[in-house]
């Protein structure tokens, strides 16, 4: 384990740099991983990855980890936060587990609370929130697992596979997440 | 009326311009105004001219016009179509009218109508959204008249006057979007 940010039973969390561009260009481009994510309509080389690693990095508004699985020490995906909003203590989660012999192991749920806890301990944030497409209850319950509350449904506001789907907004605040911490 | 883009009734909507910026910042000392555009932390006599040009930077993903009395040809407020999403096929709005008279709510409702209208038939998006202050009912009731619902509300997602506020998102498709 090297640069480990966070540290869970099963994965950790490191920075990512340029040289895990080319792990992530065969995810990113694969119509089973990014079918559950935003991104979806461009097709990404490894300089689109570089310069997403550089740019993220060097921004204030992001902080982007690489999940690694502890036992192999292999890279499997990113989370992070974006939109960090330091006045109103709020960001947005993401993640993408690319690595599909990976899944189904519990390791995107335990990322997502490290970077959940991440956001209270370290950044102090108050709300953490993300977007999940209402055909992904996979996702759901892993994020309801780590506390993550749904607040409602935004209708028709995603497009996948030729039709429109509802994108569930979900959030934890931290008064919620410290109670469960106790 | 002059470069009139959309017409309405009692209004219509038109680009903005650099000799728009005067008015906008006197109306950036209004509270509203400052809440709408999310900038009650930035003094307005230095920002008027900056968030003007961002405001009027429009370029395909945006679209920002302001609001005229048809009979005066007085600017009332500004209106906006934000991130415009062409895969998922929506858009956030904005606007806020800064000079309040009875007819206010009136040119509200028409200029929504006037964008929504342009939204779904010039533009050929689908769904339009925005946030509101969970505890100004006025505003989401009006919303509702023009037919927006009440999707979800964010827990805690916006600090002022030493709290947290919640915010609603609003949203209206286009097959249920109606006349005001």
């Amino acid at each position: 384990m090297k640069n480990v940010i966070a540290i869970g039973a099963k994965v950790s969390l490191r920075p990512l740099n340029k040289k895990d561009a080319a792990i992530f260009v065969p995810w990113v481009n694969d119509p089973e991983v990014i079918r559950t994510l935003a991104i979806g309509t461009q097709t990404l080389g490894v300089q689109d990855e570089e310069v997403f690693i550089e740019k993220t990095n060097a921004s204030a508004h992001d902080e982007v980890f690489g999940i690694v699985v502890k036992a192999t020490d292999q890279l499997i995906g990113s989370t992070g936060l974006d939109q960090i909003d330091f006045r109103n203590r709020r960001a947005h989660f993401g993640i993408m587990i690319g690595e599909k012999s990976e899944w189904g192991k519990g390791y995107g749920t335990e990322a997502t609370a490290l970077v959940v806890q991440y956001a209270f301990v370290v950044l102090d944030l108050n709300r953490v929130q993300l977007f999940v497409y209402e055909y992904n209850p996979y996702a759901i319950r892993a994020y309801e697992k780590v506390g993550f509350q749904s607040e409602g449904v935004l209708r028709q506001d995603h497009f996948y596979a030729g039709r429109h789907w509802d994108t569930i907004v979900m959030a934890i605040v931290r008064g919620e997440w410290e109670k469960r911490n106790d | 009326m002059h470069n009139a883009f959309l017409i309405g009734t009692r209004i219509y909507l038109r680009p903005l311009e650099r000799e728009d910026i005067p008015t906008l910042a006197k109306w950036l000392a209004y509270s509203e105004v400052q809440v709408a555009l999310d900038l009650f932390y930035r003094l307005p006599d230095q920002s008027a001219k900056e968030v003007f040009l961002e405001y009027v930077k429009t370029d395909e993903n945006d679209v920002a016009l302001g609001i005229m009395k048809k009979a005066t040809d007085v600017l009332q407020g500004f209106i906006g179509l934000n991130r415009i999403d062409l895969k998922n096929s929506h858009v956030q709005l904005g606007f806020f009218i800064a000079e309040q008279s009875p007819n206010t709510e009136e040119y509200e409702a028409e200029a929504v109508h006037l964008m929504a209208k342009y939204t779904f038939e010039t533009l050929n998006l689908n769904r339009i959204w925005l946030h509101v202050d969970a505890s100004d009912n006025h505003a989401i009731q009006r919303l509702e008249k023009a037919g927006f619902i009440h999707e979800a509300t964010s827990r805690q997602d916006r600090y002022s006057d030493g709290g947290y506020l919640d915010t609603v998102v609003m949203g209206l498709l286009w097959e249920e979007s109606k006349s005001p």
